[in-house]
């Protein structure tokens, strides 16, 4: 076999490497390619609830106009990489990373929105008369409980985020240093007001857009 | 206790309003300070002293369970936010412990922004708030 047959057929080869490596990089995992094309602040916000690891899938774009820039610039919020943690009939939640770690943006469907950054070192939590919904850290297998009649209920969290029974008045995750977060159950509505399908509580006409 | 607790309060809000702090005015949306570093009893909501219609952005910053509210028919603090021609009204989602920020569909209405405390045993400590109106 000649030197130049030789030659010929290690350029082949190369060729053939080159074009592997080149079609990985054109067609990845999802997986991997997420991870790498994260940025630090998600990456950080992954390792404490991997709910940001996971693909990005369409239902978890966020709306346009539910992150405002000011908040995308003081809270360093990433809604690029938020998931949807949430869902029903009158609320929409994502988990958004932060430079705070993650946190909670909701959308009504009267159009309204809001958002809850935790205190420091705890995760976000969106209170509700009708049941809270928050992010629970990665490792956390149990929540525990105490509704408003003393009694105590443990469930498990589905993935990163729990959703409470309408009469727990607190709740903590088990195996864990957090305090336990205050609940706001259905019974302690103030008396006087009311309780809008949109989960605003008034007394008072402040007409249908804060109504509801 | 509790008188005192509230005079407490409302002496720290006094002097917050004496000392206009936060007040921030860009085109024809304007915002403000609500409070700082204030220590709210249990069932209070504290209101600013005037009002705006179009209210945009209420915030605050708590360690328990304040939560961002409007308010109209009084200003200061008060034990009775939903009796005695009192109205307050609050987005119960946004009442837990850490930032809590909430952009309501603006009202015509004239409003004061507010801080409401809904627990019914324990004071928090407000470490800022502040809302948003007009533009």
């Amino acid at each position: 076999m000649s030197m130049r047959h030789h030659l010929r057929r290690f350029a082949y080869a190369g060729l053939l490497v080159a074009l592997v490596i080149g079609a990985s990089r054109l067609w990845p995992n999802d997986q991997s390619a997420d991870a790498a094309s994260q940025s630090p602040v998600t990456q950080r916000a992954a390792a404490l609830y991997s709910i940001f690891a996971r693909a990005h899938v369409a239902s978890d774009d966020v709306p346009a106009g539910l992150i405002r820039a000011r908040d995308a610039d003081e809270l360093g919020l990433e809604p690029s990489s938020a998931r949807r943690a949430y869902a029903d009939s009158h609320r929409l939640i994502f988990a958004v990373p932060s430079t705070r770690g993650a946190c909670l943006s909701i959308r009504l469907n009267d159009g309204s929105s809001g958002l809850n950054c935790g205190a420091a070192g705890q995760p976000p939590v969106l209170m509700s008369y009708a049941g809270a919904v928050g992010l629970v850290p990665n490792g956390v297998t149990a929540l525990r409980y105490t509704m408003d009649d003393g009694s105590v209920l443990e469930a498990a969290p589905s993935g990163n985020v729990w959703h409470g029974p309408a009469n727990a008045a607190s709740v903590q995750f088990v195996g864990t240093a957090l305090p336990p977060t205050e609940l706001t159950p259905a019974s302690s509505i103030p008396a006087g007001a009311t309780l809008h399908p949109n989960g605003v509580v008034s007394n008072g006409d402040f007409g249908v857009e804060l109504g509801g | 206790m509790q008188s005192r607790s509230i005079r407490r309060s409302l002496c720290a809000a006094a002097a917050v309003t004496a000392l206009g702090l936060g007040h921030v005015s860009t085109g024809s949306a304007a915002s403000d300070s609500i409070i700082y570093n204030y220590y709210e009893p249990a069932g209070v909501s504290y209101a600013t002293s005037a009002a705006h219609s179009g209210i945009t952005a209420v915030d605050e910053t708590a360690d328990h369970t304040a939560c961002p509210a409007v308010a109209s028919g009084y200003s200061s603090a008060t034990l009775q936010p939903f009796t005695n021609g009192h109205n307050t009204a609050y987005l119960s989602y946004l009442c837990g412990p850490g930032l809590n920020r909430w952009y309501p569909n603006p009202s015509s209405g004239y409003l004061h922004g507010a801080v409401y405390n809904p627990n019914q045993s324990t004071t928090d400590f407000v470490s800022s708030s502040g809302w948003t109106w007009g533009g």
